[in-house]
This record gives C-alpha cells, sequence and structure tokens, in this order.
C-alpha cells in the first residue's frame, strides 16, 4: 500500500526586500489509489508544490515522506533514483525527444539505470497500445497531434509503474476532445496501477473526475467540497 | 513484437547528433579549424624536415664521405682509394675536387661582381656523382654556372668573365717567406653551359638553406693555376650500397687509408753526403706531423733542423746581407757531421749567444774567433703583413772549413721563388729585398754553394728566436740504417689518416642530421596560430553550448524522469565524443590546407624568415594521427565544461528552459569583485615599478607580465559593471542605454566575448614591442653594432693594416677617401669559417665560423652585453677573453669565448648561459672544448663563435691573415649620423673596390643587423597576420553566437514590433549591442597592450604597426555590424504572431 505524506511543507524564495512565501506549512497525506485536484489561481504555487511533492525542487521547511522514505532527506543520486523507479511526470508541455520515435521516447526513463529490459519494453509497447498510438510507435514527435503527443508523455511516465504520478496541467494545451481522452486515460492507468494521482488543473472537467480536490490559497492547501472549485 | 528495443546512450546520442546537425555544423567547423592549425603546425615541422633533408640529400647526390686536407693531395690518389685491397668492398667511387671561395666578374657595361663564389674543380668522376652533368666537361678557362649565380651576374652562355684564381702556396702566409700580396691572379674564363640548381648543381659540404653560388671549372687547369698542378683539397667518397647508413664505415676508412709523405707534404730525397733528408711543403714541419714522423724514425740517427734567413750580418764596417743560418746539433761523425774548423779540429757546439761562422763569411767580414757579429733576421712570423726583423750580437767560437757537413746545401729546404733562382738578384721574396746590396762574391756563392748556411747556431738559440705557431723545424736528417733507403723510408712513412687526424666525415649521415633543423616550425607554428586555436577553442565551446541550452527543455525531463547527473552526463559526451571525432577527422585532413596556407606564407609574405623558397608540402602518418588526437582532445575540452554545468542543473531550472547563465543568475558581492580587481591592479604596479628599473631585456617581460595582469583586472571590472547592471534601479530612456543593459542578461557570453576580443588585440598590439626597428640602429657603442658603422667580409685573408697611410695609399684610395676615412679606425678580426649558425640558417649547425679578435679590439670593448662573468673586476667584459679559464674534467684546456645569446641559445642550444660549455670538432679532427664567458645582445657577430687572436693563432695556425673588418666611425651625433647615412654607404664602394682581388663585400652595420632581425620581426608579423586571422575567425564566429542569441530573444524582438518599434530601430538596438561588446574588447585589450609596451612608448622604441591595427579594428568592427545588420533582418523577417507565442 503506498502512501504520500507531507508535513508542513514551506516553500520561500530570497528576494532583495521580503522573502516571497509561496507555501505556508502545506500538509496532506494521500494513499494509494487516491487522485487529487489541486486547483488555484496563477501564481499560487500549485507547480511548485507538485515539484516539491516530486522531489524536482527543495522545501525551505517541512517534509515529504512517500512510502516510508522521506525524500527531503535524500541525496541527489538518491533522489534521482527514487523518482525513476517511484515517480512519474506529467507536464503541460510534453517534452518528447524530437530525435526519438514515440516508442524510444516511452522507454526514455528505462535508460537511467541503463537499457530497457525486456519486460519493460513489453509493459512500454502495452501502453502505447492502452493510449492508441501502438500503430505511431515509430513515429517522431513532430509527425504526431498535440494529443498524441501527450498520449505518449502520459505512457513515458507510467513505463516504470510509478506509485505516484504528479500531472502539471496535463490537459492545458490540448482541445476540449484530447484534453477529455487524455484524462480518462489518466485516471484509467492510474487506477490500474494502483498508484497516487496529484493533478495540477485549471480544467474544470478534470478536476472533477478526481477524488478529491484541494484548493492553494495564500500558500495553504485546502479542502474544497465536491463542487466548490466551481467557484 | 520484435525483441527488445535497442536503444541505448550510444544510439541516443548518434540520433542526437543527426537531428540537430544542422546546428552542430558550426561546433564542427569551429572545432575542425583548431584541429586544422594543430595538424597545419606539425605539418610544417614535417614539411621543413623533409625539405631540409631533400635539400641536403640532393646537393650530396651520391656522395657519402669526404676527406678535406689541410694538405693538398694528389689527384691519383683517389683511383688508388677505390682499388685499395684494405678498402675492398667500402667505396665504389671516389672523386677528387678542388674547392675554393673567390669572386667573379663579368666586366663591360653591365658590370657585376659576385664574391664568395664556390668554385668546384672537377672532372667527371665528379658528376658520376650525381644523376646530370653539363652536356660535355669544361676545358682549361672554361667555367659552368648554376642558375643562381647566372642571374646574379646576369651572365649568358658565351661570356666572358673574370676569376680570381689565388695562387696558393704551402708556405704560411704570415711567416716571413710566405706571400702576401698577388696571392690571386685574374683569369678570364668563358661560359660554355648553366646548369639548373638541382642536383649537384646545388653542390654544397656547408649546410644551409641557401643555394650556393656554383662555378665548375676543369680541375686540372684550376690546380694548375693556383700553382699546385695534379692537386686536390677533397676527396669525395661514396660508399657501396650496403655500408651507406654505417656511421662507423668513416672510421675504418680513417685506419685504413693510408697517405704516402708526399701526400702529406713531404719531401725524401738522398743528399750527396749519404743522409736522407725530409723536408715539407711548408718549409716548416707541422708538429703533429713532425711528432708522427719522428716515431716512425725511431732507431734511426737523425737530427732537426731549423733554418732562417739573416738580413745583415755586420762586424764592425763590414757587412754581409741574406745570410742563411742554421740551427743543428753538431755531429761528431758523417754524414751528419764533423764540423771541423780551418786546423781540421771538430768543432764544439755553440751556446746560445754564441755561433760559428764558415769560412767565407769570415773572410768577408774579416772576423776570427772571439769576435762579435750583429745579426738581424727576419722574424718567423709577420704583423699586419710587414715582415718585423730581430737582432742579437753573437760571438763567434769557430770559423769551420766549408766541407762535408759544413757545405751542405741539403740543409736548407727548397722555397720556390729563392732557392729555384740562378741567382740572388733574380729572387723573387716577399721580405724586404733590395738587390743592390747582392755584390759579386754573393752572387759567386750562390752559384757555387746555393743556400748553404753560412751561420751556425744551437738548437737552443733557433728555440728561443725562430720557434713561431707554424713550428720550428725545417727539415730532418735521416742516417740509413740496414740498408734502408728513400723507397723503404717512404713505405715506412705512410701515415694512416686516423693517425694524421684527418676525418673522414661521413657527410651525407651528418647532414642528414643537421636537417633535423634548429628551429622547431610545428612549436612556431603552434605559436603564431595561438590565437586561431584559442578562438577556435572559444567558439566550439560557446556554440556547443548554445545548442545545448536550446536543448535545456529535454535534458530537463530526462533528469526529471530519474536520470542521474552521470547519465545524462554519458549521453551528452558521447555526443561531444562523436562530434569532436568528425570535426578532428576533417579538421586533421584540413590541416595540409592550413600548412599549404603557411608555406605559401613563408614563400611570399614572410621569405626573410627562411632566406630562400625551399619548402616542400610533405607530412607523415604520424603528425595526421597526433593532428586528429589534439583535435578530439581540444574538442572535448571545449565541450566538457559546458556539458559539466548543464548535466548538473536542476531539472526544474532546465524544464524552465533555464541554463547557467540564463534566467536568475547569481549576483557576486561588489566588495569581492573590487578587492580582487584592486589587488591585481596593485601587482601590476608593483611589477611595472620593480620592472622600470631591470635591463632592458628583462624590461619587455616584466611589462608584458603587467599588461596581462590589467587586462584580467579588466575581465573583473566588466563583472562588477555587469552585476551593477543587473541591480540598477533607475530607468533606461535611450537606445544606448538599453543596449549596454541588455549585455548584462547573458553575463558569461558577454564576459566571453569581451575577454576573446581584448585578449586578441592585447597579444597583437604587446608583441609589436619585440619588433626590432632596424631604421633605428646608429653605431652605438653599448648596443649591437658596438659602435661600429661598417662591416666588411674577403674570401681572401688581407694582412696589412688598413689603418696605415702606407698601406691605403698602396690599395688606391684617393685622397678624397683617404680623407674619408682620415678618423675612421679598420679593426681586422681572424677568421676560421664554418657554418653559419645565425638565426638565417635553418640547418642544426655542426661547427660554426670563429672569429679571433686583437688586443685594440679586445681593449676598446663596447656592445651590449646579456650576461658575463664577473670575476672579472673591471667593466669591459672582453677582457674575459684573454684570462685563462684552466682545463675541463678531461684535461682539454678551455678556451674562452662569447657568443651572441641569440646564437648561443637558439642555434648551438647552450641554454646554460655564461659557464655552458660546448665541443666542436675541427678539420684535423681534433676537438676543442669552449666555455662562454659573455653573452651579446642582439649583435652582429651573430651566427658566429668569438675568441681572442692569441687563442686563435694557437688552435688555428694554419690560417693567416684576416678577413672580417669592423669600421669605427667616431663623433657623429645622432642627427649627423641620420645624413650620414648615405655617406657610410659611399665609404663601403672604395673599399670593395681597393679589395676586389681578395673579394671584400663592405655592408653598414644598420644593414647586416636589419637582415639578422627580419627574421625575428617576420616572425613577429606571422604571428600579428595569424593572431588577425584568430581576430577575423571570433568575430565569425560571434555571428554564429548572434544569430543564436536573436533567435532566443525573438519573442523580445516581435514584442518590440508588436509596440510600434520600427525594424530599423532594432536593428540599431542589436548593432549597437553587438559593436558595444566589440568596442569594451578593444578598449580592454588596447589600454592592457599599452602598459605592456610602456618602457618601449617612453623611450621611444615601440613600433607599433598602427596602420595594420587600425586596418584590422575598421575590419572587426565593419563585419561585426554587418553580421548584426543580416542577423536582425533574417529574425525581423520572422512571423510576428508566431513570435509571440510561447513555444
Amino acid at each position: 500500500m503506498t502512501s504520500l505524506l507531507v508535513e508542513q511543507l514551506t516553500k520561500s524564495y530570497p528576494t532583495p526586500g521580503e522573502p516571497l512565501v509561496v507555501l505556508r506549512g502545506v500538509d496532506l497525506s494521500l494513499q494509494s489509489g487516491d487522485g487529487l485536484a489541486v486547483v488555484g489561481p496563477s501564481g499560487s504555487g500549485k507547480s511548485t508544490l507538485l515539484n516539491l511533492i516530486g522531489g524536482l525542487d527543495l522545501p525551505s521547511s517541512g517534509r515529504v515522506v512517500v512510502d516510508g522514505e522521506d525524500i527531503t532527506r535524500m541525496s541527489e543520486r538518491s533522489l534521482s533514483r527514487f523518482r525513476n523507479r517511484k515517480i512519474g511526470f506529467v507536464f503541460q508541455d510534453h517534452h518528447l525527444l524530437p530525435q526519438c520515435s514515440v516508442f524510444e521516447n516511452v522507454l526514455i526513463p528505462c535508460l537511467a539505470q541503463g537499457r530497457p529490459s525486456r519486460d519493460q519494453v513489453e509493459w512500454a509497447a502495452y501502453l502505447l497500445e492502452r493510449v492508441g498510438l501502438s500503430d505511431r510507435k515509430d513515429h517522431r514527435p513532430s509527425e504526431l497531434s498535440g494529443g498524441e503527443r501527450q498520449r505518449a508523455a502520459l505512457a513515458r511516465a507510467l513505463v516504470l509503474r510509478p506509485v505516484l504520478i504528479l500531472a502539471d496541467e496535463p490537459t492545458g494545451n490540448l482541445d476540449a476532445t484530447s484534453g477529455q481522452r487524455v484524462a480518462e486515460l489518466l485516471l484509467e492507468l492510474q487506477a490500474e496501477n494502483h498508484a497516487i494521482l496529484i493533478t495540477v488543473t485549471h480544467s474544470p472537467t478534470l478536476a472533477s473526475l478526481m477524488s478529491r480536490q484541494m484548493r492553494l490559497e495564500d500558500g495553504r492547501l485546502v479542502d474544497m467540497p465536491r463542487g466548490a472549485w466551481r467557484v | 513484437m520484435k525483441g527488445p528495443s535497442r536503444i541505448n546512450i550510444l544510439k541516443l546520442a548518434c540520433q542526437s547528433l543527426r537531428f540537430y546537425f544542422a546546428s552542430h555544423v558550426a561546433v564542427v567547423l569551429a572545432a575542425a579549424t583548431v584541429t586544422a592549425v594543430l595538424t597545419g603546425a606539425l605539418i610544417m615541422g614535417d614539411a621543413l624536415r623533409f625539405s631540409l633533408r631533400q635539400r641536403a640529400v640532393d646537393r650530396l647526390g651520391k656522395i657519402d664521405d669526404v676527406l678535406s686536407t689541410p694538405y693538398l693531395f694528389r689527384q691519383s690518389w683517389a683511383a688508388e682509394i677505390t682499388n685499395a685491397e684494405e678498402l675492398k668492398g667500402y667505396f665504389s667511387h671516389a672523386a677528387p675536387v678542388f674547392l675554393a671561395h673567390t669572386g667573379l666578374e663579368k666586366p663591360g657595361n653591365d658590370q657585376r661582381t659576385v664574391n664568395h663564389v664556390q668554385i668546384i674543380g672537377c672532372d667527371a668522376r665528379f658528376w658520376a656523382l650525381g644523376s646530370s652533368q653539363p652536356h660535355r666537361m669544361p676545358k682549361a678557362r672554361e667555367i659552368v654556372l648554376n642558375q643562381t649565380l647566372a642571374n646574379l651576374l646576369n651572365a649568358q652562355v658565351g661570356d666572358r668573365l673574370i676569376l680570381r684564381v689565388p695562387y696558393l702556396q704551402g708556405i704560411p702566409s704570415e711567416s716571413a717567406l710566405g706571400r702576401r700580396h698577388s696571392i690571386v691572379n685574374p683569369s678570364a674564363v668563358t661560359v660554355i653551359e648553366i646548369i639548373p640548381d638541382a642536383g649537384l648543381g646545388s653542390f654544397s659540404l656547408n649546410l644551409s638553406q641557401e643555394i650556393p653560388r656554383n662555378a665548375f671549372v676543369n680541375l686540372e687547369w684550376f690546380a694548375s693555376a693556383t700553382g699546385q698542378a695534379g692537386k686536390a683539397n677533397r676527396l669525395l667518397l661514396q660508399r657501396t650500397d650496403h655500408l651507406r647508413e654505417t656511421e662507423d664505415a668513416a672510421q675504418i676508412a680513417m685506419e685504413n687509408l693510408f697517405l704516402s709523405p708526399e701526400d702529406y707534404g713531404v719531401r725524401i730525397e738522398r743528399t750527396p753526403l749519404g743522409y736522407i733528408s725530409l723536408t715539407t711543403d711548408r718549409l716548416i714541419f707541422d708538429s703533429r706531423i713532425e711528432e708522427l714522423l719522428l716515431g716512425r724514425l725511431r732507431g734511426f740517427p737523425l737530427q732537426r733542423v731549423t733554418v732562417s734567413l739573416a738580413e745583415t750580418v755586420r762586424a764592425g764596417e763590414r757587412d754581409v746581407w741574406y745570410v742563411t743560418m742554421a740551427a743543428v746539433p753538431f755531429a761528431d761523425s758523417p754524414p751528419l757531421g764533423p764540423f771541423q774548423d780551418m786546423d781540421g779540429h771538430p768543432v764544439s757546439p755553440p751556446a746560445i749567444d754564441e755561433c760559428v761562422v764558415n769560412e767565407w763569411l769570415a773572410e768577408r767580414l774579416n772576423i776570427r774567433p772571439g769576435d762579435s757579429i750583429d745579426v738581424t733576421w727576419f722574424a718567423p712570423e709577420t704583423q699586419n703583413g710587414q715582415v718585423e726583423r730581430q737582432r742579437s750580437r753573437l760571438t763567434v767560437t769557430a770559423i769551420i772549413a766549408m766541407q762535408g757537413s759544413a757545405n751542405d746545401p741539403f740543409l736548407v729546404p727548397e722555397v720556390q721563388g729563392l732557392t729555384d733562382k740562378a741567382s740572388i738578384a733574380d729572387w723573387d721574396p716577399p721580405f724586404p729585398f733590395d738587390a743592390s746590396r747582392v755584390t759579386k762574391a754573393d752572387e759567386e756563392y750562390w752559384e757555387r754553394h746555393r743556400a748553404t748556411p753560412k751561420i751556425f747556431v744551437s738548437p737552443e738559440f733557433a728555440a728561443k728566436y725562430w720557434k713561431s705557431r707554424f713550428g720550428s723545424t725545417t727539415s730532418l736528417r735521416v742516417v740509413p740504417t740496414d740498408g734502408v733507403d728513400v723507397p723503404e723510408l717512404r713505405e715506412r712513412l705512410k701515415l694512416s689518416l686516423a693517425e694524421l687526424g684527418w676525418p673522414v666525415q661521413p657527410i651525407r649521415i651528418m647532414s642528414l642530421q643537421a636537417a633535423k633543423g634548429t628551429t622547431p616550425f610545428e612549436w612556431l607554428f603552434l605559436g603564431f596560430s595561438l590565437f586561431l586555436l584559442a578562438a577556435g577553442i572559444i567558439l566550439t565551446g560557446l556554440i556547443f553550448g548554445l545548442s545545448l541550452q536550446r536543448r535545456s527543455v529535454h535534458i530537463g525531463i530526462v533528469r526529471a524522469v530519474g536520470w542521474p547527473t552521470r547519465r545524462v552526463f554519458a549521453w551528452l559526451i558521447t555526443e561531444a565524443i562523436l562530434l569532436a571525432g568528425l570535426a578532428a577527422l576533417l579538421g586533421s585532413l584540413a590541416g595540409l590546407g592550413y600548412a599549404y596556407l603557411m608555406l605559401w606564407g613563408l614563400h611570399h609574405l614572410w621569405l626573410p624568415a627562411i632566406g630562400t623558397r625551399f619548402l616542400a608540402l610533405s607530412f607523415t602518418p604520424q603528425s595526421i594521427f597526433l593532428g586528429f588526437g589534439f583535435g578530439l582532445m581540444s574538442g572535448l575540452s571545449a565541450t566538457i565544461g559546458v556539458i559539466m554545468r548543464l548535466s548538473r542543473q536542476s531539472s526544474i531550472a532546465l524544464l524552465g528552459g533555464q541554463t547557467w547563465d540564463t534566467g536568475r543568475q547569481k549576483v557576486r558581492k561588489s566588495w569581492t569583485l573590487l578587492g580582487a580587481t584592486g589587488g591585481l591592479l596593485l601587482v601590476a604596479g608593483i611589477l611595472g615599478l620593480w620592472g622600470s628599473i631591470q635591463h632592458e631585456q628583462n624590461q619587455a617581460a616584466v611589462f608584458f607580465l603587467c599588461g596581462a595582469i590589467v587586462l584580467m583586472a579588466s575581465w573583473l571590472i566588466l563583472k562588477l559593471v555587469l552585476d551593477q547592471m543587473q541591480r540598477r534601479r533607475k530607468s533606461i530612456n535611450h537606445l544606448a542605454g538599453l543596449a549596454i543593459q541588455n549585455l548584462s542578461r547573458n553575463k558569461s557570453r558577454t564576459e566571453l566575448t569581451v575577454l576573446l576580443m581584448a585578449a586578441a588585440v592585447f597579444l597583437i598590439v604587446a608583441i609589436s614591442a619585440f619588433y626590432i626597428d632596424t631604421s633605428q640602429l646608429f653605431p652605438k657603442r653599448n648596443s649591437g653594432n658596438g659602435g661600429f658603422a661598417i662591416l666588411g667580409e674577403t674570401d681572401f685573408p688581407v694582412f696589412d693594416d688598413l689603418n696605415d697611410p702606407v698601406v691605403q695609399e698602396r690599395l688606391g684610395f684617393t685622397s678624397q677617401e683617404k680623407q674619408l676615412f682620415k678618423d675612421t679606425r679598420f679593426f681586422s678580426l681572424r677568421v676560421k669559417s664554418g657554418d653559419d649558425a645565425s638565426c638565417l640558417n635553418l640547418y642544426r649547425p655542426r661547427n660554426p665560423t670563429v672569429l679571433g679578435v686583437s688586443k685594440a679590439f679586445i681593449e676598446r670593448g663596447g656592445f651590449a652585453f646579456t650576461d658575463y662573468r664577473r670575476d672579472n673586476n673591471s667593466s669591459n667584459p672582453w677582457l674575459l677573453l684573454e684570462k685563462p679559464l684552466g682545463f675541463a674534467e678531461d684535461g682539454r684546456i678551455l678556451v674562452p669565448t662569447i657568443i651572441d645569446d641569440a646564437t648561443a641559445k637558439y642555434s648551438l642550444h647552450l641554454w646554460g648561459g655564461v659557464g655552458d660549455h660546448f665541443e666542436m670538432e675541427t678539420e684535423d679532427g681534433r676537438t676543442l672544448v669552449f666555455e662562454i664567458v659573455g653573452l651579446l645582445k642582439d649583435s652582429v657577430f651573430q651566427g658566429k663563435i668569438v675568441i681572442s687572436e692569441d687563442n686563435f693563432l694557437r688552435l688555428f695556425p694554419e690560417i693567416s691573415g684576416y678577413r672580417l673588418f669592423l669600421l669605427e666611425v667616431p663623433g657623429l651625433s645622432k642627427e649627423w649620423q641620420n645624413e650620414q647615412r648615405n655617406v657610410w654607404r659611399a665609404m663601403t664602394a672604395p673599399l670593395e673596390r681597393a679589395l676586389a682581388d681578395e673579394g671584400g663585400t663592405f655592408v653598414t652595420t644598420q644593414d647586416r643587423l636589419a637582415a639578422l632581425f627580419a627574421v625575428q620581426n617576420t616572425y613577429l608579423s606571422a604571428f600579428q597576420t595569424l593572431g588577425g586571422f584568430g581576430i577575423l575567425l571570433g568575430t565569425v564566429g560571434l555571428g554564429a553566437v548572434l544569430f543564436r542569441g536573436l533567435w532566443e530573444r525573438r519573442r523580445e524582438m516581435s514584442l518590440l514590433r508588436a509596440i510600434g518599434f520600427p525594424p530599423r530601430r532594432i536593428q540599431q538596438l542589436v548593432i549597437l549591442e553587438n559593436l558595444s561588446l566589440l568596442i569594451i574588447g578593444l578598449v580592454a585589450g588596447t589600454s592592457a597592450a599599452l602598459v605592456a609596451i610602456l618602457p618601449q612608448l617612453v623611450t621611444g622604441r615601440a613600433t607599433i604597426p598602427w596602420h595594420q591595427l587600425l586596418e584590422l579594428f575598421a575590419a572587426m568592427i565593419m563585419l561585426g555590424t554587418l553580421l548584426a545588420w543580416v542577423a536582425t533582418r533574417w529574425i525581423l523577417h520572422q512571423n510576428l504572431i508566431a513570435g509571440l507565442r510561447r513555444e
């Protein structure tokens, strides 16, 4: 059973004047299969929160514990390994490597510790089929539509079966139809892998699909009652 | 589904390379340029060695060894050698030649004289050592010229030339009986052919890349014309094929080649008295040969005899002129004795102040035993071409009868012009001779007794008064025993070359050794191209960094999905290795092109550096591989820093499109930078103050260092200013201000650009401090010319003192010319010719030319020294030449020598400075050891070594006369010197006319130094030219950076357009930014450079090539502006809306 525990997470940036506090003591607890949508106005720190949980950045104070491991105390090397094995990222921009095929892009995380194993290759093939891109696997990203690229990015995020999926505006650059499809896929794959899913979104559709919604206000994460995100 | 995907780091790197190749082209070009320069420099080294080797091999043909003897030997000896049993299988061919250096004149309307022409008296045997020959062999009074000589003379086939044929004599010229005048006989010759310079057309035993001025004449005729019919002075040997590379083959030849006495100048004849007389062509036996003969003659009764000629013998009012004297041990029995008085009693040997006279002289002078006579004789050595006289009063102890040993004309060796004359009146002597002093009685004596001595003195007397540097013994009287006669003795007295110490030099092997050169061209061209290399490496890193920055997001994503730093590094470094490898491959091949360009430059722009167009392109595989290797390493070193920095960036920063020099940049503490800048300027100041009191030689280096420190300080100041610009709060209200502010957006890129420009400008300007302005080389006592205005050299020795008005009269100076030379002092120097060890010769010298300076020269002092032995209390370092140094570790005498500093270091590789030793092998097989007691700075003696005249005569007694002359024209002010430069040049004409027969060439010391310094100045010029290319390359590369930068700023550009900036205004902004970078670089570099050359500026010695620099700066600014204009025009043509979108 995977768990995520965020305790008193704080993040501030130094400026010539007063430090800019983005997150003020954020607390959060999630279990396997939980899905959380984090909403809030632009500049509220949603992406910052996601980056801290994903180990892409270090908090000013507080801790993030994933599966019993406090990632805020890990070394850079351990953190990289942890991110590789346990966390899957989906960004607003797909960030596919243009020089690689779709299939190769999906396997990129497998190259972190060596060469992809047979299992990983088969799993990648399965994921591509799940996201509907098995017939495009040898194509380059430039030959795909925006939605197709994002679906490929989704497959990449899941190739190592992460326990925690972090999606930052995964449908932000997509039209409604593509966005809907990506959102559904995201949730399906999350359920299949019993992963924790945290998504930062402005999309009401996506937010409504998540089992829980929270709002980031004034640096704090506040629960929102269902339907309250419409406000 | 197929097997596991083959995606791996290597495949990813290859795909990335293919995908981004367009942007990698500039990286490849920059890195390939670096490799091309590196490889090209290595190839230049190959080309030099190859060309020197080719030249050495070409001009020697099939010659492997050469025998150079101090004596002329029989031409027929060549055939004996190849047939000699002991040398069977060693030599397949031998050719005798007669070599001389003299002058050749073409008379007529287009009168031309060329001195220092190498005359090669030869025949078909010589030409058999080459691959081609003239259409026919020259006969008597015919001459074949090589093309170089023909061009100098402007001669054609059929032209009549005047050849100055030297008269060669065995007797040393500076002995009393040696000839000093009329030793050159003009002889008319006709040109029958002009041959190419290739092959034996450029034959020379001296190593230089210059083509010798060769003229070929008939061997027999030339030998006869020199008075040495049937003789030669060089033997050229070709080995059998299997021995060509064997070094000790020459040594074996020396041990097995035997010379008959005639071949080493010794005559053997049986005398009527029954003994065998050994005499020498040189009149006086060489001490080494004498010692060898005495060794061979051990067991035979023998005597050493020394004869001399008295000018007068007086007793009271009576005198007799031109009396032969002999010093001989008195023997008791025939055939060497006895000496008996008029009563038949044996006469005792005289003491040192006594003598015995024969009855003829006693009667003429009316003397008896016990009487004294005053004898005046000619000293064995002349001084300044003048025969000296010595006197002594001797007591006559006995009168001897003219019979037996006392009546022996064979006591006196043959002297051409004297003993071969029928009467004394017919004498043609080289000493002062007054025929009116010869009486009838003298002639009668001559008719009956020839040169039979009239006075006999003790050997001790001879040792005291008649010994000279040439020796003392004039004949050996040997009593044959055991049936040994002349033929047996001749056989017994055969000496090997090894015993005589006459080396057979393995000239081919030695030439190939010397062809390795003394100037390391690869390092030289690496130095010249330093800036191209630096520009290339910096640009490689810069452009590669830019291309990686463009992919920062993709690098961020792989970091985000868990790639550790080392994995990211592995990916990017694999890409870099592949790129660098491709660039190195292209560059190593392009290196050939670069080398070709450098060759063209040496042959056309920088010809003074090599003297003649002899270089040919050649390379070795090792150079290509090394170039490839270095290029690969430089490409990697340029990129590895970028990769390391990028690999370590956080994924979040990379995902945000930020790299190490964009986005949030670290703002340094101002005071840290201020402190560091202040510290550097303080150090520069202290160094400058210290440097101002240093010797001129060290000043240049110290101030160069100061300039470099100031350059570094400028860089820190730039950092400070850029940081301040980032922190600024004041608003910008003009375009220029915005342009300047934009420089702080990408600080590292700005710093790198400015640093590149500034460093290039600094080097190019500062290096001009090392130029030597040859137009300012006025005669100045403490300078490289020592205060001498004119330098002259002759092919033949001059014996007379040129300061003597009588001599000047005899040389034909007009009264106007005598007036011109009235206050001039001539200093004559002895010369032992050798290899040119100046910077003009690219071959490694074996035996440099040695000069001997007189006491007067030593006492005069002068010249500039970089260092000298300090145990001399006097401020005149020249006095050190006369101070004995003792012995080397192996017991050989150390000879003090003064050398030009550049010659010592760069030609002879003597880096130890004062106190360093070096050895030199002479032609007669001795090894001399020299110790450096002084080092001259930028002197006219470059390429030669200088010793005292006393040491010179002791080491090289066979060399007579003077062949180098320095003229001091005192009392000239600098302004007057300026105007009088033409006067000095006018002085050289009468001197060359007066010494035309001796092959005199006179130049101003200014012209001589200019020729020597031309090499250094040419190298500096090459550095500046290539440095200029480096700057232009940097400017072009910056264009690539500019394009890239504008691409990054396309949204900004689009925004400016969207808010109403006209395109022209945007162009002005970008041009201003670019120009600011260039100008800051120029100002920083020039300021630092001016500090570096401050001493030269203050003293007016700097020759900054302002014209060239302004042209370069203008080219940089124009090119930079053009690139900025083109780049901006391109970016402004992009779609406005697309530019405003995020990606």
